[in-house]
């Protein structure tokens, strides 16, 4: 095994052939120090083809190897410096997937007198570059030789003495990760202890429709309806108009692998809006008003809005505020709107006060912003006045409309996206604690998703675009339960119940 | 004179769109202006309006639409195109105010015809036909009469709400 050191401490590597990996397929995981870690795997031969033809085509670059077939993969761990207030780690990965790092067959060296230069002739290397400095470029007949080379000098104490790697930095394209990860980060769980979800919970999707015959969705439908089509009482989509088939499954999709917050809720779909086969949305505000008031008295308990961006509408506006008062009998519907994704103030009809708007959290617990830990630089949640609280927003797992239309070619998608993501999901939530005390006022359900929610990135108290924090659904859920005695009126402390695992920052 | 409606009881404002040209079916279909010619492939709305680009329609056939009376005055406001259709919905929130509707209505606005009411709403069409005249008719309903709501019923056209890359 070969090894080096860096930053004082020495570190054990593992070669492997840039060749050979690519043959293999393998995903290569090293299970070292530093845990478990993604490592650097091209993913086709094309990849490791074109490493070798950049490489051919510097002269300086394939100088530094007699044989570019050669070419070699160096895995293994390094001190990572922490970074104030970080958490120590234990190391870092050479090489990854955004950094693959190759070994040559040349050494730096500095500061080398003449019976050290002797020894590597002895060795069997030769310098073939001198540079400013005193630093030198010595070459030996294999990469494998490299690492002796570096140990006979620093025995001979020379100024110094490490590999010459070279380094393929990409872009990061960030991956899906392999679980439905939202879940865990708000506590479902320990909120499916209490309950998964009444049927009499009645949750309304207004979208661009709703794939209603998904397998995972139809045992829920209850009413649908198309507000802006001819589909009279069909909610469904037409073409690739997949966005409220993703959000209504994040409510209460009753697929295992992929199930909904709240899968023993039912759905309400009503269809206010489509596409116009341009990226363009086409909705009417009296239609979308209406398709408000009519699912309220249809019985709708929770209103979920993935939309907006429009001119403000009184009649939307005016629908809204029905919902709120005059639903479930005057307890009121709770109304879940998106607070928007250009990172921007929030727009109509998430800055309508007094709703639950919905901002997109990430799972490293950071708000959605263009420069988060996620990779998806395009986007950013919304701020303003009216955010009320977090959710997750990033790689969501979901129903997709069946078969080969929509985001996926098949049923379900791991990456749905956006504050239309992370809007359902306190939809679903808000359902569950209906689920769990059907006699909650609208204000309870705010209040409780206030006070329950966990606070993030540092904060103290709301801010505009924090909101009260990241839903915390398994609180949220424990404490509708019991709300209503007179000692469970009061807000629940930051102490109260216990910290779950997932909820940790990752890393921590 | 600017373009406004009121929401929330401020005025928003409109800007024309000069781009796009909105066609309502049933009128130019009515003038003998086939399907194809005023964007047979656009989708039907409510309403029967269907948004066009204006650089799509030769001169020819947006003179024969302006003639026939079968375009609708489109708008932005921010990054939405609205259509304005020729119907007015108030809103009231108590008898106060839907009396003060209808005396409006009754004494200057007879040059229009409700077509649906509730005890807390009314909808209402200028006999023109003509939506300009019904974002007047609601802006003025809304600045004398005070009710909760005046506005000209808007079919929009925003960004999907979706973050694909």
């Amino acid at each position: 095994m070969a090894s080096y050191v860096a930053l004082g401490v020495r570190h054990e590597l593992t070669l492997q052939p840039l060749q050979q990996m690519v043959n293999n397929e393998a995903l290569a995981m090293t299970a070292g120090p530093a845990g478990a870690r993604m490592m650097a795997r091209p993913k086709a031969k094309s990849e490791a083809a074109s490493i070798v033809e950049c490489i051919k085509g510097s002269k300086i670059l394939s100088a530094r190897m007699n044989d570019i077939a050669n070419l070699t993969v160096v895995q293994g761990a390094v001190a990572v410096r922490p970074n104030i207030g970080a958490r120590r780690t234990t190391g870092a990965p050479i090489s990854t997937r955004s950094v693959l790092t190759l070994a040559t067959e040349t050494v730096i060296a500095e500061g080398l007198r003449q019976a050290d230069i002797a020894a590597t002739r002895d060795y069997g290397a030769k310098i073939i570059a001198e540079a400013l400095d005193g630093k030198v470029l010595l070459q030996v007949d294999s990469v494998q030789r490299v690492f002796g080379l570096v140990d006979l000098l620093l025995k001979r104490e020379v100024g110094s003495a490490t590999p010459n790697f070279m380094r393929r930095i990409t872009s990061f394209k960030p991956s899906p990760p392999a679980t439905a990860w939202s879940h865990d980060k708000i506590g479902l769980t320990a909120a499916w202890a209490v309950t998964r979800g009444s049927p009499d919970i009645r949750v309304a999707v207004l979208d661009e429709g709703v794939d209603t015959k998904h397998p995972s969705l139809k045992p829920a439908v209850v009413a649908e309806r198309d507000f802006i089509g001819n589909n009279g009482n069909s909610a469904m989509p037409s073409g690739d108009d997949a966005h409220g088939t993703a959000c209504a499954g994040i409510v209460l999709s009753r697929d295992k692998k992929f199930p909904g917050i709240a899968p023993g809720c039912s759905l309400i779909a009503a269809r206010i809006a489509m596409g116009d086969g341009n990226d363009g949305w086409i909705f009417e505000d009296f239609s979308t008003a209406d398709a408000i008031d009519w699912c309220w008295r249809q019985g709708a308990a929770v209103l979920s809005n993935s939309w907006g961006g429009g001119a403000p509408s009184d009649a939307i506006s005016r629908a809204f505020a029905r919902a709120r008062t005059q639903g479930r009998g005057g307890l009121g519907s709770v109304v879940c709107i998106a607070a928007g994704n250009a990172q921007e103030p929030i727009d109509f009809p998430g800055d309508l006060p007094g709703y639950l708007t919905v901002g997109a959290s990430n799972p490293k617990d950071e708000r959605k912003t263009k420069t988060s830990s996620d990779g998806e630089d395009w986007w950013g949640s919304n701020f303003g006045p009216t955010m009320h609280l977090l959710a997750p927003g990033v790689f969501i797992w979901t129903t997709d409309i069946s078969g080969p239309a929509g985001y996926e070619t098949g049923d379900f998608t791991k990456t749905f996206n956006g504050t239309s993501s992370a809007t359902p999901a306190v939809a679903g939530a808000a359902a569950l604690m209906l689920s769990a005390n059907p006699a909650l006022s609208v204000a309870s359900v705010r209040n409780l998703l206030q006070t329950t929610a966990k606070k993030i990135q540092k904060q103290k108290t709301w801010t505009p675009e924090l909101g009260w924090g990241r839903l915390d659904a398994a609180k949220a859920v424990q404490f509708a339960k019991v709300a209503g005695a007179p000692a469970q009126l009061t807000a629940p402390k930051k102490a109260a119940g216990k910290k779950k695992p997932a909820a940790k920052k990752p890393g921590g | 004179m600017k373009n406004y409606y009121y929401a929330g009881g401020r005025k928003i404002e409109l800007e024309t769109d000069d781009e796009h040209v909105a066609v309502d079916r049933a009128v130019a279909e009515a003038a003998g202006l086939t399907a194809s010619a005023i964007g047979g492939g656009l989708p039907d709305l409510r309403g029967g309006v269907a948004l066009s680009k204006k650089s799509s329609l030769g001169d020819k056939v947006l003179d024969a639409l302006h003639g026939a009376s079968a375009l609708r005055p489109v708008f932005r406001h921010d990054q939405a195109v609205l259509v304005a259709l020729p119907e007015v919905r108030v809103e009231y929130d108590d008898l106060t105010q839907r009396n003060a509707v209808k005396k409006l209505l009754a004494s200057d606005f007879h040059d229009a015809a409700i077509t649906e009411e509730t005890e807390d709403r009314l909808i209402l069409k200028p006999r023109s036909g003509d939506a300009r005249d019904a974002l007047k008719m609601a802006n003025e309903i809304f600045e004398r009469a005070h009710p909760a709501a005046s506005s000209v019923r808007f079919v929009q056209f925003i960004p999907k709400p979706g973050v694909k890359r």
